[in-house]
């Protein structure tokens, strides 16, 4: 068998895994609450494994090390901020939204926010800033795994098809047929699958890389010091101000991401989120391995002569897997890229189908449809094919910038709302309503601002920005006016 | 303490020192700068690129790291037992952090080479990192007394049931 067949056969063999799961979980989806929920009885390990792998999309396999390549150092501080960042997330949110979720049969974080809040207003606001989060993130994800298919298959003598539809259409087909029959129970298992296999190739590749140049990873760091220090420096390329607004949006980010706090509503017992927490830290810190070392090992090659320079940053990770990796290596990369891709994206469409079919609704005053399974399920095609249709008509540029749209709303709409709103009686509705317009607000213009061409002075981070304007805004008006009244239960949870 | 005040005078001041940075006018390659012999990648020029916002930036980390800290504080509301190893591990932190600083400026080209990389990024990747993976830690440790006592689970059973007993919708 050829290097891409082996691929070939890996990717093929990954996909067929979430069809079946797909079909297993088909079984033991009856109603939303296990669509959405996993009927609350997900164990420690596999909520610990899906919270990363939920996190670490493709995003860790190509645009990690593609940073690392390209930026020096820099990206590591979107690393080194993980495990205060989870910490913050699981002090701050996961016991009490655990209790809140049981005590209202809450099924999504808007209903969440609705029991906190007491209005259907924020819910509505949480419900739109889910969604426009969701599309913008899906439509990354989707055109991510349309080109690694692409890559894959272009390099096949027996396919050698390189259509980006067809592509899409593959790939999302899979994605869409386990997510609509399994709903978030397939997409939990196959996150288990997915952290696994990451973990694991993570851990080969790291190993693989190191040993391709003298002096492993001392010996990458000298050759990119002896050619620019500063790129060896803690700041890499980007800089001090910009990798410290990356430290403030993917710490505090953590807390607002919704495809994460979401699974913690989902956990057997509130106690579970005491070894959830150690699991989810280790697996995350060892699929960094992979960013480090193949960023790393390339950039150190090109600076020396001994790789040809890399056209795109992010084809770093694919070049490596071409050149250093030994085939079934590179094969199951490929399929733990997709995997990686798919797990992320999944989270996405459940959530976004749950606000449009189960919050939306409520949000405005209508009842939640009759069959509300049926309707989460075709919400889910439809959110899917938004997303590619996105993805596809949409300009490169603006597709890049998603991405770090999705996080930044994210963040800064739902880290006071939930983060701080978990946790203080007084913050109030109008505050919360206030927060969440102002992130829908400042993200969208800052992406508008770098379409135009414009950039942010010192590399800072939108999203920080709309972060720290958003929170500021939530603490000071719910500062300056009077708590409002809560219900009897959400009073009594506040005080756990 | 009264800490939503705090975390509210820490996120203004965030903001102000994000202001003050963007009113300075940015040298050329204090983001970097396309590689002169391979486009693909950036360099980062030298250190003067950080002159005049070293102090400010110090501020920027080191005010991001007391709100880190003050988050988790927050959230241990009511808990009096030991709650000061979480401002131990923060002034650890912080005391990371400022080191990095100050390495950094003592020259990363001459900085000694520390388990792969030169100093300041040693104490990033082995410093900063598993010095927050501590709170970690602490959550793991202290998880019964701080998080979710068997006070606060027997409370929670009685809400359920006091909760189910009343009836009602009560579905969000």
């Amino acid at each position: 068998m050829t290097p891409n067949q082996i691929t070939l056969a890996f990717v093929f063999g990954y996909m067929a895994l979430c069809i079946a799961i797909g079909l297993w979980a088909w079984k033991r989806t009856t109603n939303t609450h296990d669509f959405f929920m996993a009927s609350r009885n997900l164990g420690v390990v596999i909520t610990g494994i899906a919270l990363f792998s939920s996190i670490m999309s493709g995003f860790g396999f190509v645009g990690g090390p593609g940073l690392v390549y390209r930026m020096g150092m820099s990206s590591f501080w979107i690393l080194v901020t993980t495990p205060i960042g989870w910490a913050i997330a699981f002090f701050l949110v996961a016991k009490r939204i655990r209790i809140l979720a049981e005590l209202r049969n809450a099924i999504s974080l808007p209903d969440v926010a609705a029991a906190r809040y007491s209005s259907e207003k924020v819910r509505g606001l949480v419900s739109l800033s889910i969604l426009c989060g969701v599309v913008a993130y899906l439509a990354t994800q989707i055109k991510a795994m349309a080109f690694v298919l692409q890559e894959i298959f272009a390099r096949n003598e027996m396919w050698g098809h390189d259509s980006i539809m067809f592509c899409v259409a593959i790939s999302s087909a899979v994605l869409v047929f386990y997510c609509v029959t399994g709903g978030i129970i397939a997409s939990v298992y196959t996150d288990l699958f997915q952290g696994i296999i990451m973990m694991l190739v993570a851990v080969l590749i790291f190993f693989t890389a190191i040993g391709e140049i003298d002096g492993g990873i001392g010996g990458m760091t000298h050759l990119i010091l002896a050619d620019n220090a500063e790129s060896a420096g803690p700041w890499g390329t980007l800089g001090m101000i910009g990798c410290l607004s990356w430290l403030l949006i993917f710490t505090l980010g953590v807390v607002g991401q919704p495809h994460v706090v979401t699974k913690m509503m989902m956990s057997r017992r509130v106690e579970d989120a005491r070894l959830t927490l150690p699991i989810t830290l280790g697996g995350y810190t060892l699929t960094a391995l992979l960013w480090i070392s193949i960023g790393l090992l390339m950039r150190a090659l090109v600076i020396s002569g001994d790789h040809a320079e890399l056209t795109r940053a992010d084809d770093a990770a694919a070049q490596f897997l071409q050149y250093y990796a030994h085939p079934v290596l590179a094969g199951l990369v490929f399929a733990g890229l997709f995997a990686a891709i798919m797990s992320t994206a999944d989270g996405f469409l459940n959530i976004g189908a749950a606000a449009l079919v189960h919050d939306l609704p409520k949000a405005l005053g209508f009842s939640a449809p009759r069959d509300e399974l049926f309707w989460a399920r075709i919400a889910t095609v439809g959110l899917a094919l938004l997303a590619a249709i996105f993805a596809l008509t949409s300009p490169s540029q603006l597709v890049g910038q998603l991405g770090a749209f999705g996080w930044g709303v994210f963040a800064s709409a739902l880290v006071p709302v939930i983060g701080f709103g978990l946790n203080w009686r007084g913050a109030t509705k109008k505050a919360a309503a206030a927060a969440i317009i102002s992130s829908l607000l400042i993200n969208g213009g800052f992406v508008v601002y770098q379409l135009m061409g414009f950039r942010i002075a010192y590399g800072i981070a939108g999203g920080a920005i709309a972060l720290l304007v958003s929170t500021t805004l939530f603490v000071g008006l719910s500062l300056f006016s009077r708590p409002d009244p809560l219900p009897r239960d959400i009073e009594e949870v506040m005080k756990l | 303490m009264k800490s939503y005040p705090v975390i509210f005078a820490l996120f203004i001041a965030l903001l102000g020192i994000v202001v003050t940075i963007l009113l300075q006018s940015a040298p050329g390659s204090v983001s970097g700068n396309p590689h002169p012999s391979f486009p693909s990648l950036s360099q980062g020029g030298d250190a003067s690129r950080h002159d005049g916002i070293t102090v400010l930036g110090w501020l920027f980390g080191a005010l991001q790291i007391i709100l880190f800290v003050v988050c988790i504080w927050v959230s241990l509301c009511g808990v009096k037992a030991h709650r000061w190893m979480v401002i131990v591990c923060g002034v650890a932190y912080l005391f990371v952090f400022t080191m990095l600083m100050i390495t950094y400026r003592q020259g990363v080209a001459e900085a000694p080479f520390v388990l792969g990389f030169p100093l300041p990024t040693t104490l990033l990747l082995f410093g900063m990192w598993p010095m927050a993976a501590v709170f970690a830690i602490l959550y793991v440790v202290k998880f019964r007394s701080w998080v979710y006592s068997p006070q606060d689970q027997e409370a929670f059973e009685n809400l359920k049931a006091e909760m189910s007993s009343k009836g009602g919708d009560h579905d969000a």
